[in-house]
């Protein structure tokens, strides 16, 4: 039942993402200007100016918003089950911040990389946010104790020390960047949906879909995993080699979402809370409504960041927060109000 | 089915289980004994998997348990630890459907079948739809033993498996303590060697089959209950002086006595 009304809010906002901007198309038009191109004919008739605006510039920027949205719940729905903390989302725990380290070293040492690694930046830059996610994974681990005595509050701390390292590295390579490369760095500092393209969104959808169908399939070793990795290894579960995947498909999802769409927090530590609350930490309905879910906010955060102030475009990040923390205390208050009957 | 074959464990330097050697036989209550920090712990580590022996083999029928595969070996062992966190707390049943996930990763008819049978032998069927961060210390070890009965169904209907009990007893008020260990009973006269660690003396002397008193990393004593809780191995074993108080249907309970001095105990080294 929720994952229906998950569906149906996701095509609302979907519609709306497609609709609104600084032409307005009403969603029989849009319906047309996707169809016509496969020959079908519909009471409604794109122009040509509206069919070209949804297809190379709208339709693109909400499909990689849908996606990022999907994959940045997800990290948190995966970070959140490993670490056994409800504050481990990809973002708190510096992952996302080091990708974007990575990323932006990346894109200001081009022409050194490229003299090394004769590989395309479209490439390159991906997978140095991949290293650079996996490896401040890595360091939290270390720093908290390694597996099996990861404390809280280590891990909470080691992501705070390294969420400041990763953005005094990110303000030290705006000080040596050229103006291009630095509007890159800035780029990744306050996340952007406005480098979509089609190519874009298939990329970052073929780094996430490996995580969403992990977390599908492994759902209930996940939910195993929430009463401690002693009890999950009773219950038969693999557990390195469960999180081992589990890092590591999380690290490409985040590293390839943050390198196309920067830093956007929020979503991957709110999301999931959201829907525990209203469904129970079960991650058979928790992983397909987290990515419903996160599918959901980005385009709407984008929408609004495209709109609110047009023609000046708002961070997205600043919008998720916007729209998500109130939500989210609203939800916290409720469920205080009904453990207090 | 398991065995410890002169099984040594040294961590950091500090040797914490010394040359122990011990088979808890099926269909038996076996309770283990021991001050804190003799080695009980770690003992049940070495059952569970979770620790290599330095030197010596842990055995399951007759091989090296390393040499199992853990999905074969889930469904016929089950363990109810002492701690488990809530940090995202199920709802009893689910938490108690868990234990189905050696059988079937997903849920079928059978398995719902099976999980409520054992939250109502665990006395836990009241409440299972209550999550568990809402449940008293005594209600969610019910629960986790409701767990543990529905992982080992098949095993206990074959008479074949292993149930580890770290402290079941922690939380219970007196009457939940005895039902824990009526159910122990129960389980082990269905033919699975359940092993218990237990803190209170009177308990075990009352329900244990077999004892094992573990004493500084050591196996000070093991067999019948009967004749392992005797007041000298006791006192050694629990670093303090009891003393036997007959009681009038001719059984007897361990007393410390007013004179007892606490003596500290380290690790072997």
């Amino acid at each position: 039942m929720l994952l229906l009304l998950l569906a149906a809010l996701l095509i609302m906002v979907l519609i709306t993402g497609l609709s609104i901007g600084a032409m307005t198309i009403p969603p029989g038009r849009i319906l047309a200007a996707l169809v016509q191109p496969l020959g079908i004919d519909l009471p409604w008739t794109a122009e040509a100016q509206e069919a070209a605006v949804l297809l190379q510039i709208r339709a693109p920027r909400v499909f990689l918003g849908a996606i990022a949205g999907a994959a940045l719940a997800l990290g948190g729905v995966l970070m959140q089950a490993l670490f056994r903390n409800p504050l481990a989302d990809p973002t708190l725990i510096g992952v996302s911040a080091g990708a974007a380290l990575a990323a932006a070293a990346c894109t200001v040492f081009a022409p050194a990389i490229a003299l090394i690694i004769p590989l395309s930046p479209v490439w390159l830059v991906p997978i140095a946010a991949f290293a650079g996610g996996w490896f401040t994974v890595m360091l939290v681990l270390q720093l908290a104790g390694g597996y099996g005595r990861m404390r809280v509050e280590q891990v909470l701390l080691a992501g705070i020390a390294l969420n400041a390292l990763a953005g005094a590295g990110i303000g030290l390579l705006m000080l040596i960047a050229n103006d291009a490369q630095m509007r890159d760095v800035a780029f990744w500092s306050f996340g952007n949906l406005g480098r979509a393209d089609w190519h874009v969104g298939i990329m970052v959808i073929l780094l996430s879909l490996p995580l969403f169908l992990f977390g599908l399939r492994f759902a209930p070793w996940l939910n195993a995993l929430l009463l401690g990795e002693g009890e999950a290894a009773m219950l038969g579960i693999p557990v390195e080699r469960l999180k081992r995947a589990a890092i590591l498909l999380t690290c490409l999802a985040i590293g390839g979402t943050v390198a196309f769409t920067g830093l956007i927090g929020f979503v991957g530590l709110v999301v999931p809370h959201i829907i525990r609350l209203i469904t129970g930490p079960d991650h058979r309905t928790l992983v397909p409504a987290s990515a419903l879910l996160g599918s959901i906010v980005l385009p709407l955060a984008d929408v609004i960041s495209r709109t609110a102030v047009a023609p000046v475009e708002l961070p997205i990040g600043l919008i998720t927060a916007l729209i998500g923390a109130p939500f989210f205390l609203v939800l916290l208050l409720g469920r205080r109000n009904r453990e207090a009957i | 089915m398991i065995a410890l074959e002169q099984v040594h464990v040294v961590r950091s330097g500090r040797t914490l289980v010394h040359d122990v050697t011990c088979t808890p036989a099926q269909g038996r209550l076996t309770v283990v004994l021991g001050a804190n920090g003799a080695g009980k712990t770690s003992l049940f580590r070495l059952m569970c998997g979770e620790w290599e022996p330095t030197s010596g083999r842990v055995l399951w029928e007759g091989t090296p348990i390393k040499n199992h595969p853990r999905g074969k070996l889930s469904r016929k062992r089950a363990l109810v630890a002492q701690h488990i966190p809530v940090t995202f707390p199920f709802r009893a049943h689910e938490l108690a459907l868990l234990g189905r996930l050696p059988h079937n990763r997903y849920p079928t008819r059978e398995d719902l079948e099976i999980v409520d049978a054992a939250l109502a032998e665990a006395e836990a069927l009241d409440f299972a739809d209550r999550r568990i961060d809402t449940l008293s210390g005594g209600e969610r070890q019910r629960v986790h033993m409701a767990r543990a009965l529905a992982q080992l169904h098949e095993a206990r209907k074959a008479g074949s498996g292993i149930l580890l009990l770290d402290e079941p007893t922690a939380h219970l008020d007196l009457a939940h303590q005895q039902q824990m260990l009526l159910m122990a009973r129960k389980l082990a006269g269905d033919g699975l060697a359940v092993v218990a660690v237990l803190h209170d003396v009177n308990l075990a002397a009352a329900h244990a089959d077999d004892a094992m008193l573990i004493h500084r990393g050591r196996l000070l004593a093991s067999g019948n209950a009967a004749q392992v809780l005797q007041t000298g191995l006791l006192s050694t074993a629990l670093n303090i002086n009891l003393q036997p108080v007959p009681l009038p249907d001719g059984k007897r309970i361990f007393m410390p006595t007013s004179d007892h001095t606490f003596k500290p105990q380290g690790v072997l080294t």
